[in-house]
This record gives C-alpha cells, structure tokens and sequence, in this order.
C-alpha cells in the first residue's frame, strides 16, 4: 500500500511539489510559533510563591500642604494606620499590609542591591513589605512553620526566595545571615520562601529578590508615600466586594491628610502589567500566526485535493468497476495525503531539530523540560494538528469523490 | 484585449467557483496578516489623530541613577521638576512637555457610583506638542498650571458619562478630594494612541503631594526620577542631532548636582519608530533592535511565502485542467510571453479581490481583539463602559498607504504563486500539451 502510494504521488511529483513545500514549510513555522507559544502558557503554571487572587491595591492620595483642611501636625504613618484600622475591619477583609513602590508583585519598579553571605554575593530586587502584606500575598516559608508576624523585629527579617537561598548558603537552606556590604557589622536573617520568580512571571531574567520584614509604623515612616496599600479579601466575600466596600467605607475614607480613593483588583495590575512589557501582544500575535499557519495547511491540501479528485474521476470510476469499495476509494486519497504529510515530516523534523536551541534563545525563557524533551514535546502537539488538519483536507475531497458512479465516469471517459 | 481578458476572467470565476474562493481566501488570508502588521507599523509611527507631530517627537520614558560605588541602581520615569527645571528651558526643540499616567477615582453623580478613569497629569505645552480637536473650551493655560489652578480637560465620552453632555465646560469635577472646574472638553483619542489618550488631563501642579513627589519627598533628598516622561517636539525631523548635544549638556549640569550618584538617560531621547521595536525598553541595545527587524522581515516573507505556495499549487491544477485550451491558444499563434501576460492579468483580478478582503479581515480582527495587538509602551488602564475608546479608527487603517501596500503586496504575491507554474505551462510544446491531456 505504501510503496503503491509512493508511486501515485513520484507519478505526479511536479504538482505534488507545492502542496510539499507549503507542509513542510507550515511544519516548521507551526513548531516555533507553538513551541514559542507551549512555552509562554507554561511560564502561567511555574510557581510564583506568590497568590494575588482577591488582592486589591487600595489607591490613596495626600492633601497638599497649602490645601484648606490641611493639618501639619498630623503624621503620615499615623493616618494610614488608621485608614488601615478601618480597612482591616471592613467585612469580608481577611489581611491588610503595605510595601514599597517596587517590593509587590506586578511592580514597574525596581531597586537593585548587593546581598553578601561569607564570600558569597548576589545581586537582586531590594525593598520592604509588612508582615501582613507577606500574609496577604501569601508568601509561603520554605520551613513550612515560620508565622510572619512572629518573626523577631531585632533580627532583622527579610524574605529571601529559595533560588538565592541556594545561591548565598548551598542547596536546601531554609535560613541564614546575610550582609549588605562586606565591611559592615549589621546583619539580616534571611528567611527563604517558595517561588521561583520576584514579582512577574514573565520577568526574562529570572530576578532574585530579597523584601526586609517591617512592621507598619516602620515602613510607613521610612518608605512615606513610596508606600503602597493592599487588602486581601476573603475568598466567599471577593464577588461584589468593590461595590460592598464603598458602601461600608462611606465616611471613613478620609483620615488626617490622607484618603482612599481607588480600588484596583491585582488582576487589573497584573494584566496592566503584561500589557505594558508586550505580553498580551505577543500571545495575540502567536496566536494570529499559528491559526494563519494552520489555515494555509488545511486551504492548501484542501485546494490540491479538491482538483485531484476531479481530475482523477474516472480513474475512481475504474478502481470502483473493478471491485474498491467507495471506503477504499477514499482512503486512497487520504492515505496520499498523509503520505505526503510525511514526505514533507522527516525533514521537517530535521529542520525543527537544528531549531530546538534557537527556540529558548528566542524566547528567553527558562523552559520547564530541558531542551531535547520540549523538542519532542512541541514537535509532537504540532504533528497531531497538522495530521488532523490534513485527515481534514483529504477526506472532504475523498468523500465527494467516492460518491462518484462508477457507470457515469467511465461513460465521460 | 483588455476587455476580452475582463470578460473571460469573470466567466472563468463563475465557472471554477472553488478555485476562485479558495484563491480568493487564500489571498486574503496572506494579505490580512501582512496588513496587519504594516498596520500596527502604520498605527505605532504614522502622523495620526491627536499625535499628528510623531515624525518629530523625540521622548524620554525613563532614567536611572546609579551609586558611585555601582552597587545600587534605581530606574524609572523622570521627575516633573527634573524635566521642568532641566528639559523645558532647552532651545533646541519647539516644545517640550512633561506627562505622567495615573488612575483618577471620580464620583459619578448620574450612576452614583466611582469610576476608575485614565488620567493624564501635564503641563501646558502638552496642548502645543500633541494636536487635540477642542470641542469645546479651551485646554489649560502655562499661568494656570503654574498657579496650580485645579482645571481638568475631559474626553468627550468622558463627559457624556459623567455629566451627561459633551458641553461640560464649568462643571465641577472631585478628583484627588480636590473641586476641579472643567475648562474644555476634546475629541476622544483612541487607545493606541497612547501617549495623548485619556479620560482627565490635569496640569501636573495640582497633583497630591504624594504623587509628584515619589522618590524625594520622604527625607527632602532632590532626585530626578519620578513618574512621569518628556517629549521634545523638533522644527525638524534633522534637528535630533542638536537636541542630543543639548540635552548631553543638561544631563551634565543635572549630576553636578550629585556627588554620591550619577543620572543617565542611556541612549535616549527614542523616536516612535524605535519604540515599537524596542517594544517599551528605552535601553534596548542597536543588535537587540536589529535581532526584532529581522524577526519581523522573515515573518513577513513567510506570510507571503507560505500562502504563495498555497496558492501555485492551486494554479498548478487548474493549469492541467486548462491545458487543452493553453494549447489550442498556441496552436493559434499566441506567444508564451502573451499567454503568461494574460494569466498573471487573470489571477491579479482575483487577487485584488482577496486584497480588498484581506484589507477588511484585518480591520474586523483589529475591532476584534482590540487594542491587543498594539503593544502599550505607556500605562494603560481599561476604561468603564461608555467610555472605551479601545476600537480602531476605520479611517486610522484605511487609507491612501493601505491601499498601496495592499496592491504591492497582491502585486508580490501575484509574481510569487503565478510566475512560475504560468511560465512552465506557456512553454510546453504544443503537441506534448495535446497528447498529454489526450
């Protein structure tokens, strides 16, 4: 059956050239444009360390100086405390925290600093969160047991995840003691935590990060109005809550100098954020690119099929006279089609195969199998859907073409 | 001979009614994706709308401050006082103007309930840089903003959403646990283009203090980084030279200031063109660039190519079938030049056809996923209901230079799939063309 399907299609190699150059040529584009895209939807699925689902960013702003109403004598931290009283017994609130500007996940922002262990350094994203900000976005201990808010002020905490903690102290460290440059005397305890990202999990360069564990006042004071405002909500109260927390909230938003003005789900960050680094761009674009691949190979086998059939009627007509059944008339449109496909598969493969480094290259992304596994991964989700696509684009053809009457084509003829 | 080819080209789609749509979707498929990037090309960098000067603005998006140690870096946006006391005063350019993007919560007075709204925060040479359509009023004043005058200019569906009326001007407007008076209200600018898209524009001055002064207020420590970006609009494209030479002055006379960290604005100021390849990175590097253009040329190939080979194979089997007239045609005297004429005349019809279509797909797939496929170099927020401006402008894609390149394009992807099987086809000899269909 094979060898004679080889000779059908070597019979007619000059016709069969194009539709084998277009299979080929969508086989190769279809596994870097999937493969590029297996690899973003699993960047989705790694383990962030951190939750923001039904976090809010709670948007605030600051009377002037020279505003009427303005009161000098009040203290920054002192009026967000107290928003954040109110806020903590707002219903349906479960955890309240703040962080600097560029220590939350999603930030735009980022400070850098040295973090020194013995002789071992490492640079990353320096900045600070509150005990309950860890809560709320849950950040999770590599010893499984540490409480935030039981961690010792005095010690100077900070949040270190597991990849620098391998880094600083050897694989499996749960803590250690960590310097910010090698002559001075102070030093942090760094508490390791899951997560194999900062703040985003499309980040290309893999940031480490260190967050220092401060209580409010602290941070408030420290940080002023680089600080930001999270609630989490509990998870049964987060439908309508937006609506729910203005009610409640109303005349108690204000508080000193300073105001609540927003409410910003972290989703609506996250999804401002991947916009604005390109990655809503790219997924709509690779997405485009793929279906547009996808649709040339179905039109394409579809179209060359379509005018065999025709041209081939009475050959149809004869195999029929002879005893084929119209299923094994059919199938020998399919089964040329599918041996074109694979014609046009080994080197396809080949190609892909001398493609399988550029792709995380091109990417920039960790891949979550090593490369030779995600070749064989991506070439084989691209395989299935081009042999569906071109079982497709063979069998309506075939079909039609199986209807014929035997006695009505061999009359034409 | 024109109107023969006419004539026959029509009867020979209404005869091979699959060939002609499979031909037709072919090309309008290819044309579509093409279009749509040349679209987002054309959206990124042509002189549209309220940005109608992006042929000669120049912007800085970001800077950074590095220890003189070099242990510590910090980057972001720039200082509104930087850019007024460093970047304004600068001969070179006709206007600079300093804008920040932030989130106004507005109370809604007719729904009674808040909105989130896009604000912008600028000052008044905004107004002379980036070139709105007043409606009504009239935009801030340079002695308004200096005077922290709490003036705001709305979005015409900003101001049917809030007031219920595009003549909102002299409407009081909470925003910031501040009263502003609406002084005009403008044309809605869409989305994409996102440097003068938004909602509210403020003047900068009149921002919470906890706002503009991010970064330095905590321990009154001056630093030139903050939250918002620079535009420099040129005389001329020609003189960005100049403005480099200047603003190297000026970043200069910034770090004599400093004596424990050094500012930098890298390569910058970065003109659209380089924006969009850069895709929001003011530091990508002249090889990352290069790397993306190159990117974006093979994917322009394939998506002809591909769709080409598609296409040559169709033509290919209808060659076969018309074989026997091909014949007949050159037993009559007809040059294999005349015959190849004739078929690339006949399939350029069809292809325009697919153009004209491929032009529309592209557009209904940009109303469809949105401004999604425009890569956001500047912080977006979506807007509420009523006013979404995210749509894409019919006449912002369609236009005198889309339909050039649809017809180049056709005409490319004519030469590609046509060609060569119309050339093999047109010189087989006459005899073996007979016999072989016999």
């Amino acid at each position: 059956m094979i060898r004679h399907l080889y000779t059908l299609i070597a019979n007619q190699w000059k016709s069969n050239l194009w539709i084998w150059a277009e299979l080929f040529l969508s086989f190769v584009c279809l596994y870097l444009v999937g493969g590029m895209l297996l690899g973003m939807a699993s960047r989705e699925r790694i383990d962030k360390g951190f939750d923001i689902r039904h976090v809010y960013m709670v948007d605030y702003a600051m009377l002037d100086p020279e505003t009427p109403g303005y009161r000098p004598d009040l203290k920054f931290e002192d009026d967000m405390e107290t928003l954040a009283e109110r806020v903590r017994r707002c219903p349906g609130v479960e955890a309240v925290g703040f962080t600097q500007l560029w220590s939350f996940p999603y930030t735009l922002n980022n400070q850098g600093q040295m973090l020194y262990a013995d002789t071992l350094a490492a640079s990353m994203m320096w900045g600070a969160i509150t005990a309950e900000a860890a809560e709320v976005f849950r950040y999770r201990p590599l010893d499984g047991q540490t409480r935030w808010g039981d961690l010792r002020p005095d010690r100077k905490p900070i949040l270190v995840r597991r990849r620098t903690m391998n880094k600083l102290f050897g694989e499996g460290a749960v803590r250690g003691t960590v310097k910010l440059d090698k002559e001075s005397g102070q030093r942090y305890e760094a508490v390791g935590v899951y997560g194999d990202i900062a703040c985003y999990e499309y980040d290309r360069y893999m940031t480490d990060f260190a967050w220092q564990i401060l209580s409010d006042e602290e941070l408030l004071r420290q940080t002023h109005v680089y600080s930001c405002f999270f609630l989490r909500v509990r998870e049964e109260a987060d439908e309508g809550f937006a609506g729910r927390f203005w009610e409640q909230m109303k005349g108690r938003l204000s508080a000193g100098n300073a105001s609540i003005v927003g409410l910003t789900p972290m989703s609506d960050v996250r999804r401002n954020t991947n916009r604005l680094w390109g990655i809503t761009t790219y997924y709509a674009f690779a997405s485009l690119l793929g279906g547009f691949f996808l649709l040339c190979a179905l039109l394409g086998t579809l179209g060359t099929f379509w005018f065999r059939t025709e041209a081939r009627t009475t050959e149809v007509g004869l195999r029929m006279a002879l005893g084929s059944t119209r299923r094994q008339a059919c199938t020998l449109y399919v089964g040329e089609g599918l041996m074109l496909l694979a014609m046009a598969w080994v080197p396809g493969m080949a190609v892909a195969w001398l493609l399988h480094d550029v792709m995380p290259a091109m990417m920039e992304y960790e891949l979550p199998m090593p490369p030779v596994a995600w070749h064989f991964f991506v070439a084989a989700v691209v395989t299935a859907i081009i042999l569906l696509l071109v079982l497709l684009g063979t069998w309506l053809p075939a079909r039609r073409a199986a209807r014929v009457n035997p006695v009505e084509a061999l009359h034409e003829e | 001979m024109q109107r023969f080819n006419f004539k026959q080209i029509r009867r020979l789609m209404q005869e091979d009614r699959f060939f002609t749509a499979a031909y037709i979707v072919g090309t309008a498929l290819s044309i579509a994706m093409v279009m749509l990037v040349l679209m987002i090309y054309h959206l990124r960098t042509a002189d549209l709308g309220a940005e109608g000067h992006r042929s000669r603005t120049l912007r800085i998006s970001r800077g950074s401050i590095v220890s003189k140690e070099g242990d510590s870096r910090c980057s972001s946006k720039l200082h509104p006082a930087t850019v007024e006391k460093w970047f304004c005063p600068m001969k070179t350019p006709e206007a600079v103007t300093l804008y920040g993007k932030d989130v106004g919560t507005v109370f809604n007075g007719r729904e009674n309930r808040y909105e989130n709204l896009p604000l912008t925060y600028t000052d008044a040479a905004y107004w002379r840089v980036f070139t709105f359509r007043f409606l009504r009023g009239r935009p801030f004043t340079e002695d308004e903003v200096k005077g922290k005058a709490h003036r705001v200019v709305v979005g015409r569906l900003t101001a049917r959403l809030l007031f219920g009326t595009d003549d909102a001007v002299g409407r009081p407007l909470q925003l910031y646990r501040k009263e502003y008076t609406v002084c005009g209200v403008v044309e809605e600018v869409p989305t994409y283009l996102e440097k003068a898209s938004s909602c509210l524009y403020i003047p900068y001055t009149t921002l919470p203090s906890n706002m503009d002064r991010r970064f330095s207020s905590s321990n009154n420590d001056p630093t030139p980084l903050g939250l918002a970006s620079c535009e420099f609009l040129l005389r001329s494209p020609s003189d960005e030279a100049a403005l480099r030479q200047e603003l190297a002055r000026q970043v200069r006379l910034i770090n004599t200031g400093y004596t424990d960290r050094l500012f930098s604005i890298g390569d910058q100021p970065r003109s659209v063109s380089f924006e969009m390849f850069a895709l929001g990175d003011p530091d990508c590097s002249d090889e990352s660039l290069r790397h993306r253009i190159l990117v974006v040329t093979v994917v322009l190939c394939l998506l002809l190519v591909v769709p080409a080979l598609n296409l040559s194979g169709l033509i290919v089997a209808r060659m076969r079938k018309r074989s026997g007239e091909i014949a007949v045609r050159k037993a009559f005297g007809a040059s294999a030049a005349g015959l190849v004429e004739q078929m690339l005349w006949e399939n350029f019809v069809q292809m325009l056809l697919g153009g004209i279509l491929g032009l529309l797909l592209a557009f209904l797939l940009f109303r469809t996923l949105g401004d999604s496929l425009l890569f956001q170099n500047d912080f977006i927020i979506s807007m509420p209901g009523g006013v979404d401006a995210t749509a894409v402008s019919f006449w912002h894609v369609v236009d005198g230079t889309t339909a050039c390149y649809v017809i180049l394009l056709c005409f490319a992807l004519n030469l590609l799939s046509t060609l060569l099987p119309a050339w093999r086809y047109a010189r087989r000899p006459v005899a073996e063309t007979l016999n072989h269909k016999k």
